[in-house]
């Protein structure tokens, strides 16, 4: 089934993806966001630009060696279709170009599982790369074997903003060469007052 | 193919770059990622087992699985 044609919700997507595009690339990120609409549907994508040689990395490097990801699923609000929901976010930060391997920490918001009887877990959580011989014995003693970045750490649902200022203050991420320290705290200090001010859940 | 349809910068930043695509070439990209990050046999098997919940929460599959729910997303 096709979507009807919604020009507020691309309208809203196209302004959304800016928005985070720009806080990005005014902190720490020298790649803007590519947001993809998918023909047919109230449904965009976003994502980094990947390199032309990569045209599936989604990861961008930072100035300190280490790669971040920011996924965003967007989608027409079901109550109001003119408005812009997010259906799913991932933020991960990486400390190699090997993703799969090398992640360490990775903050998820899946607010459609809500409600859903066949998914236990909180829809903000965090996962965390982490080896715990004491947790993995442990939960051996319990009959599990689900691995520590496997487990749903609760969380609230956290900002772009929330996440970069995070990287910036944990992991010494610089910022990018021509903004100080001042300008980048106001830019996701305005950005977390729009966060703020706009999300519907 | 992806039509770029909007590109730009300015000196508050640079906004985003909107492209348009196809369901098809979103799960072309989770085919490939499929085969080249979790060794299956493609985007089926991918979603035969994202859907039956059978994957543990990686960040392959978890990647894999925002970009298969945009092509699937049936729209309203």
């Amino acid at each position: 089934m096709r979507a009807r044609k919604n020009p507020a919700f691309r309208r809203g997507a196209q302004e959304f993806a800016d928005e985070l595009s720009k806080t990005l690339t005014t902190t720490i990120s020298p790649v803007p966001l590519r947001c993809r609409f998918v023909s047919g549907k109230n449904e965009a994508n976003l994502t980094f630009v990947p390199p032309t040689d990569f045209p599936d990395r989604r990861y961008v490097e930072l100035g300190n060696g280490c790669w971040v990801n920011v996924h965003q699923r967007l989608v027409a609000n079901k109550k109001n279709p003119k408005i812009v929901s997010t259906a799913k976010y991932s933020y991960s930060y990486s400390l190699s170009p090997d993703f799969d391997h090398d992640w360490l920490v990775r903050y998820d918001y899946e607010p459609e599982e809500e409600g859903n009887p066949d998914y236990p877990y909180p829809i903000s959580h965090v996962h965390v790369n982490g080896v715990n011989e004491s947790y993995t014995a442990f939960m051996a003693t319990q009959g599990e074997k689900k691995v520590l970045p496997d487990v749903h750490l609760p969380t609230k649902r956290i900002s772009l903003e929330e996440f970069v200022r995070h990287l910036i203050v944990e992991f010494k991420v610089p910022l990018l060469e021509d903004r100080t320290k001042e300008e980048v705290q106001e830019t996701l200090t305005m950005g977390l007052e729009r966060f703020e001010a706009k999300r519907t859940k | 193919m992806a039509e770029t349809l909007h590109n730009g910068s300015r000196n508050g930043g640079i906004p985003a770059e909107i492209i348009e695509v196809s369901s098809d070439e979103l799960l072309a990209e989770v085919d490939r990622g499929a085969r080249n990050r979790l060794g299956m046999s493609g985007w089926q098997e991918f979603a035969e087992r994202y859907h039956d919940g059978l994957l543990p929460d990686t960040l392959a599959v978890n990647e894999l699985g925002i970009l298969l729910e945009s092509a699937e997303e049936p729209g309203f």
